[in-house]
């Protein structure tokens, strides 16, 4: 596995406010779907901007596929680098879903026959074929925010960002984002989500790393993090229910590994009921 | 950045002054740097704000942020005025040859040309470091009740004080549509030039005018649901009351005023 992100005990400081991250370190394989969790304020933005070059550490150093992003603006590294901001609204300054998508791509200089393929896909993919001549504001909640990843996603990234996408989303509406983040994992990109919804990154996600207060505070498979209940809930997260249920089933399944989706346990479940008879 | 706008909680003597007397100096003061036209009297005027901006709390070294934004137009003023400013001490020579017709002969760099420009400079300078003052010590609402207590209507304080209150949110929003743009390869606000710069300018203009209108419907939609205007006599939450050192400020201030017009003429 090739590392593609690796950040070396970065510091950051806004200048008139708190430290918001403490010496984090993080490396990244290629390919990689990880979850990025903790409370409002741990830092978790702070780390993404960083990442990109918004924010411009005062301690460490970044290297993105093994270059260092102190060399280059963040409209280069944005290029490589996808990366969907927190509230979608601010990020759709366009007249139309078209010209939204079309922006990036016209600062990449594509001709316009490529654009309009690119717009064409990148709207199927986030199933928004059709409403390129639609004003991006007036569009519902879920298709604001993807038309703000079609508009990262049509720039072919190789690593996708998105800070909280499923925050202020209905059931379907998260349920499609993440879909749309694991198309673009199985197509081989790198994909960092941020979420407080602790059954999407069970779910969707690989690995998980936990923030507290500037600091990394678990770092490990989905599994090895959400089998620490007791050390979560010093940083106000429970692990999913479906794992707490299965937690608490612990003494009797006939697997001791720590479930994650609902048919995991309803085939233990299943399983044991069976051997019964 | 925090805005030049921004309240500063301390508990200086200007904190706690009467809200109306320091609207009513601050407007004086502003009369009075368009009223004199000479060097002591907005030297002093100048010297007289620091002095505020020090007792307030307010740190000094915002002068010169202001000074970095303002450094071109500064520049402008003084080449402008030294040109074209009709003055006796000649310092130099025509830029233009009399052989020119119409412009000939002009461009004399005149020493009454160049004062006058620095006298306009340091005019704009102190006209900027006056509302501070009064943004730095004073609570918006505290602005609202002294503009209603001076007879203004509550629609028109209102409107006023929430501009000035949505400033810092404007600040943050082109912030993040830039970081936006950014993020979808647009070089210009990073890498740009000057004029390709103001150019751009209307890519991030146009969404944070119409962001604007959008929440000022919101804004007026929860106000109204709060019973904006239900009534024709509303109530505050703050009080405010002329106490001995809002009487002794303004006897210091007409005093101050006095030498500031002896000055001046
Ligand atoms: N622009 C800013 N200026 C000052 N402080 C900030 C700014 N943005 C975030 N912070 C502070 O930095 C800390 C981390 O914030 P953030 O990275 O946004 O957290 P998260 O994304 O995990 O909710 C918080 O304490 C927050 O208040
Ligand atoms: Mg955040």
């Amino acid at each position: 596995m090739r590392e593609i992100i690796k950040i070396d005990s970065i510091s950051y400081s806004y200048p008139e406010g708190v430290q918001a991250l403490k010496d984090v370190s993080l490396s990244v394989n290629e390919g990689e779907f990880l979850g990025i969790i903790g409370q409002n304020g741990a830092g978790k933005s702070t780390l993404l901007k960083c990442i990109v070059g918004l924010l411009k550490p005062q301690k460490g150093r970044i290297l993105l596929k093994g270059e260092d992003l102190d060399d280059f603006p963040v409209s280069r590294v944005a290029l490589k680098v996808g990366f969907v901001l927190q509230n979608p609204d601010l990020q759709l300054f366009s007249m139309t879903v078209r010209d939204e998508i079309a922006f990036g791509l016209s600062n990449m200089g594509f001709e316009r026959e490529q654009m309009e393929t690119r717009i064409k896909e990148a709207l199927e993919m986030v199933g928004l074929s059709g409403r390129e001549e639609e004003y991006p504001l007036t569009l519902s909640r879920g298709e604001r925010a993807r038309v703000v990843i079609a508009s990262v996603i049509a720039m072919n990234p190789d690593i996708m960002i998105l800070d909280e996408p499923t925050s202020g989303q209905d059931y379907s509406g998260s349920i499609q984002i993440m879909e749309i983040a694991d198309k673009l994992c199985r197509d081989g990109r790198t994909i960092l989500v941020v979420s407080h919804n602790m059954s999407l990154i069970a779910e969707y996600c690989r690995r998980v790393v936990v923030f507290r207060s500037g600091k990394i505070f678990l770092d490990g498979s989905v599994g090895e993090v959400f089998s620490r209940p007791d050390e979560l809930i010093k940083t106000g997260i429970k692990p999913p229910q479906i794992t707490r249920l299965g937690n608490a089933l612990r003494d009797v399944l006939p697997s001791a590994e720590t479930i994650l989706r609902v048919e995991q346990l309803g085939d233990l479940i299943i399983e044991k009921v069976n051997r019964r008879r | 950045m925090a805005l030049p706008t921004s309240y500063i909680p301390r508990d200086s003597i200007i904190h706690k002054l009467d809200p109306r007397i320091k609207l009513v100096i601050i407007v004086c003061i502003t009369l009075l740097v368009f009223i004199t036209t000479k060097f002591l009297p907005i030297g002093i005027l100048f010297f007289s704000l620091l002095v505020l901006w020090k007792i307030s709390g307010i740190p000094l070294k915002r002068i010169l942020s202001y000074l970095r934004v303002l450094v071109f137009l500064f520049l402008l003023l003084i080449i402008m005025q030294a040109v074209f400013y009709p003055g006796e001490k000649v310092l130099l020579e025509p830029l233009i040859p009399e052989a020119v017709p119409l412009v000939g002969g002009k461009g004399n760099i005149t020493l009454e040309g160049v004062l006058f420009g620095l006298l306009l400079c340091l005019r704009v300078l102190t006209l900027m470091c006056i509302f501070p003052v009064l943004l730095a010590t004073t609570t918006l609402e505290k602005i609202t009740l002294a503009m209603v207590k001076l007879g203004l209507p509550y629609r028109v304080a209102f409107t006023a004080t929430t501009a000035i209150n949505q400033l810092p949110v404007l600040q943050s929003e082109a912030g993040v549509i830039m970081d936006a743009q950014k993020l979808r390869g647009f070089m210009v606000f990073e890498t740009g030039r000057f004029l390709s710069k103001i150019k751009a300018l209307h890519v991030l203009v146009v969404p944070l005018v119409m962001g604007s209108m959008r929440r000022a419907s919101m804004m007026g939609i929860a106000m109204d649901s709060r019973a904006f205007g239900a009534f024709k006599k509303r109530t505050f939450v703050d009080e405010i009351n002329i106490e001995r050192r809002d009487r002794i400020a303004l006897a210091v201030f007409s005093l101050f005023t006095g030498v500031i017009l002896f000055f001046s003429f």
